[in-house]
């Protein structure tokens, strides 16, 4: 009985991590442009979606799961600096309104492009050969490819932490966020500061939108799950807070992999309960402050 | 037998993350009385003014109002009990006219500003009351005119004007001469001279000029206390507000 | 200090340019409305269905517009409130086919109108950015009910069959096998009074002033006095009402009800088609559902991906005119009408 209930909790605790890494992934992007920018991208996810995509068409033309993670994320992001410099940046002082306007018309043309080229159906993505196996940790039958997951999402968010907390260039994105005026004087451009945040915000939800493939598919719906789930993590973090976001994520994951063992009838509602709960102990977001 | 205050200020503290801005303040103003409120430059008089109208709440402390405890109210409740302020940071309605900024006073006042049982276009006295009071403001020939593309003084005006057309029995004004010329200055005390008559008065102001021309009582803060209150004579006099306050070099 | 006569000559003044702007305006909706009364004499029948689907998601934008134009909130989730009560007219129907079909849509939109004020209390105490992800989220978790809930919504079969044999319109009047004629007529029926209600209400009563009052300056106006909250509550659960109507309409013509009428694609669809028509204007959004509608009925004629071309123009009408269609024609009219001041 112990056992069963060690298997439960080992296989709930591996949902949870799992979950959260993508949920933070996907999420962190979103939440440190709006932050920095005060812009809301609304066809974040479809990034997101378009890489998982193109991660497919590379994987099936190379049979390499790997090289469609390598590739994928630079394709996307690429696509996504094409953007940025096409439209976004026209509207990165017009206020929400037609920032929100424009993301949602990309997002549009997003979903309607890969349905043009991918088709409407769900998509399948093997797992990388060696990595499509189980592992048998007390007693519970784990997917080694979702303990993949977590690692790489560990080394990137390592690695990013890395990047932001030693290095020269860490410290202009810090001073970006913090004191903008002050980005100047460190000898940088806001701007391209502004261009790489939203760039590396974009690689990691590429890199989630590959990853994800061989776990749940591909499918034209991805981006607006996604965008639902993100938007949660954003409001219920705080203020484009990255803390905030992981928190959440963590949240979300814990809630979404140990509601899904026990209460899997419900497990759709459990981000709701999530951002209902924190809402009501703190209505401007865990690490919300001030303004609305 | 003293008449009960106005308003009741009990031992209030405010503090914004590293330290309190009000600190156990206490403070009583009778009906008709007008309280100029001085201090330097972070003394908590503008955090005052939030906790007397409801922006802010205090961290301990009362506020009384005609002996209803009013600590609690947000700012429409309060300022539906006659409390009327204006900004020292002008606030006013930019894409509406300067009629349409009066009006939308006057219909709180009246208690019509939400209802849907009249229509706007036969409301006469409402127009007409605009109007006068647009006038009493030396508004009247920009009546029609688009709020935010007024000069600063009238803009100025106008913020006067609304607090006029709220009637409030006792009327906080937050530097209300700031940024204006000493001509405006001038102008800006007769209005109010003429406007404030039959109310209390709470007035904060730089200008020491309207201070003494405008109060009968003034009310010295300094670090969230209240340093010293006496007639205006009074305080000019205290050498412990030459200190702090106007500065040595000045006498 | 009083002035004399009734009123002051700049009174006069404004009061003149005032009524000839309301002038405009009024008559601009009324051929408006007298266009969706008379439709069905002016349009072959072939289209009055697309128009029917045009006149109801034109109203639901209208509801949403309601929110953005007046309060200056973006809702990123206003198919909850259509989506409610279109499930809500689906059942009601099945439960009372004997009751008046206008008191089972006034009932509908109440409850998605009570729901507003609900999910209001929650939402439209954010602004910008947060009320629209807070929105989202909101309908994002109605959508899920609707999917989940299976023995009620039908889940993703969603509801059918719940069209009684004979529509009761007042008790002695029924409709056998509603014709779309019919059932075009019905929706105008309820479209031109309640929008032209709303319209008053929004434009020319105290009520719609203290709304935009709100908008502008929210401190300001409860230092007036004014209960800012609740002002813009009861805005949202207006718009939530109008939306409902539209939703419950929907469900009749239709005949069917899924998660597509409240799904997130909508919630979007109804934001794009409020913007192509204009959100300055409150009846751009009517326009703009009729240009979203037959302009993607021409499309897919030419193209399957007719979403496709309809995303690049909404993305180039953002960027080169941001007020929308309405935004366009109220400016080509003022150039015509003042040409001097080019």
């Amino acid at each position: 009985m112990s056992h069963h209930l060690a298997s439960l909790m080992v296989a709930g605790g591996l949902d949870a991590l799992t979950y959260s890494s993508l949920a933070f992934l996907i999420a962190s992007g979103l939440t440190v442009v709006f932050g920095m920018l005060g812009f809301l991208n609304v066809a974040h996810t479809s990034f997101y979606m378009l890489a998982g995509y193109i991660g497919f068409s590379i994987a099936s033309r190379t049979g390499s799961f790997w090289l469609a993670l390598l590739l994928a994320p630079p394709v996307t992001v690429a696509l996504g600096l094409a953007a940025e410099r096409l439209l976004f940046r026209r509207l990165y002082a017009a206020g929400h309104t037609p920032q929100l306007l424009l993301t949602i018309g990309l997002a549009y043309v997003i979903a309607e492009t890969t349905k043009m080229i991918w088709g409407d159906d769900s998509l399948a993505l093997a797992p990388p050969t060696g990595l499509g196996g189980h592992v048998v940790i007390l007693g519970a039958t784990l997917p080694v490819y979702h303990l993949f997951v977590i690692v790489i999402t560990m080394a990137l968010v390592g690695l990013l932490a890395l990047l932001i907390g030693w290095t020269r260039l860490g410290m202009v994105v810090r001073a970006a966020a913090i004191h903008p005026q002050m980005v100047d004087a460190l000898g940088f451009k806001l701007s391209a500061v502004h261009t790489f945040v939203f760039l590396v915000g974009l690689y990691l939800a590429a890199v989630a939108g590959v990853v994800m493939a061989p776990m749940l598919g591909i499918y034209p719906g991805m981006a607006d799950d996604a965008l639902v789930q993100s938007f949660i993590v954003v409001v219920a973090g705080g203020l484009g807070s990255l803390p905030g976001a992981f928190v959440v994520a963590g949240l979300l994951g814990l809630v979404q992999g140990f509601g899904s063992v026990f209460l899997s009838d419900y497990a759709l509602y459990f981000p709701f309960v999530v951002l209902a709960g924190v809402l009501l102990v703190r209505p401007l977001g865990l690490f919300g402050r001030g303004g609305a | 037998m003293v008449d009960a205050p106005l308003l009741a200020l009990h031992g209030i503290s405010r503090s914004f993350g590293a330290g309190p801005v009000l600190d156990g303040l206490s403070l009583s103003i009778s009906a008709g009385e007008r309280r100029g409120l001085i201090g330097p430059n972070g003394a908590g008089k503008t955090t005052l003014i939030n906790l007397i109208t409801g922006k802010l709440r205090p961290d301990s402390g009362r506020v009384l109002y005609r002996g209803l405890d009013i600590t609690d109210l947000p700012p429409h409740r309060r300022a539906r009990l006659g409390i009327g302020r204006s900004f020292q940071i002008l606030s006013l309605f930019g894409e509406a006219s300067v009629g349409e900024n009066i009006r939308g006073a006057l219909l709180a006042k009246h208690g019509i500003g939400t209802t849907v049982a009249r229509r706007l276009s036969s409301l006469e006295p409402i127009f007409a009351e605009s109007e006068q009071i647009a006038a009493l403001a030396g508004l009247l020939p920009f009546l029609g005119e688009r709020v935010d593309t007024l000069p600063y003084g009238l803009q100025r005006r106008l913020d006067i004007a609304l607090v006029t057309a709220q009637e409030p029995e006792l009327v906080i004004l937050d530097e209300p001469a700031a940024g204006l010329s000493a001509a405006e200055t001038r102008d800006l005390i007769d209005l109010l001279e003429a406007i404030i008559r039959g109310c209390t008065l709470i007035l904060v102001e730089h200008d020491m000029d309207v201070v003494y021309a405008l109060s009968d009582r003034i009310t010295v803060l300094d670090y969230g206390c209240v340093l010293t209150e006496g007639t205006p004579a009074e305080v000019n006099a205290d050498p412990a507000v030459r200190r702090v306050y106007l500065g040595e070099e000045t006498g | 200090m009083t002035i004399p006569g009734r009123l002051g000559p700049a009174l006069s003044v404004l009061k003149a340019e005032r009524g000839r702007r309301d002038l405009g305006g009024a008559l601009a909706t009324l051929a408006l409305l007298a266009a969706v009364a008379a439709a069905p004499w002016l349009v072959p029948v072939a289209a009055l269905n697309d128009l029917g689907q045009a006149v109801l998601l034109g109203l639901f934008a209208i509801g949403f517009n309601i929110v953005f134009k007046y309060s200056g909130l973006l809702s990123f989730g206003h198919a909850a409130f259509f989506g409610v009560a279109a499930y809500a007219e689906a059942l009601l129907l099945r439960a009372f086919p004997a009751v008046p079909v206008p008191l089972l849509i006034l009932g509908a939109a109440a409850g998605a109108g009570l729901l507003g004020l609900l999910l209001g209390h929650v939402c439209v105490r954010r602004t910008g950015a947060y009320f629209s992800m807070t929105t989202l989220a909101v309908g994002a978790f109605l959508y899920t009910i609707a999917f989940k809930w299976h023995a009620v919504t039908g889940g993703t079969d969603g509801l059918d069959e719940f069209m009684p044999a004979a529509l009761v319109l007042l008790p002695g009047w029924r409709l056998t096998n509603p014709s779309i004629t019919e059932i075009y007529e019905l929706s105008a029926a309820f479209l031109i009074p309640f929008t032209l209600a709303t319209w008053l209400i929004l434009e020319h009563t105290p009520f719609g002033n203290a709304v935009q009052l709100v908008r502008q300056n929210e401190e300001r106006a409860a230092f007036l006095g004014y209960d800012t909250h609740r002002v813009k509550l009861t805005n949202y659960g207006l718009a939530a009402f109008v939306a409902g109507i539209a939703g419950a309409l929907w469900a009749i013509s239709n005949g069917f009800v899924s998660t597509d009428s409240i799904d997130l694609t909508l919630s979007t669809t109804v934001i794009i088609m409020a913007f192509i028509g204009g959100t300055a204007w409150f009846w751009g959004p009517l326009l703009g559902s009729a240009i979203y509608i037959f302009g993607s009925d021409r499309l897919s004629a030419v193209t399957q991906h007719w979403q496709l071309w309809m995303g690049l123009a909404f993305i180039a009408l953002v960027l080169a005119f941001p007020r929308g269609i309405a935004g366009l024609a109220s400016l080509l009219a003022s150039r015509l009408v003042r040409p001097r001041d080019g």
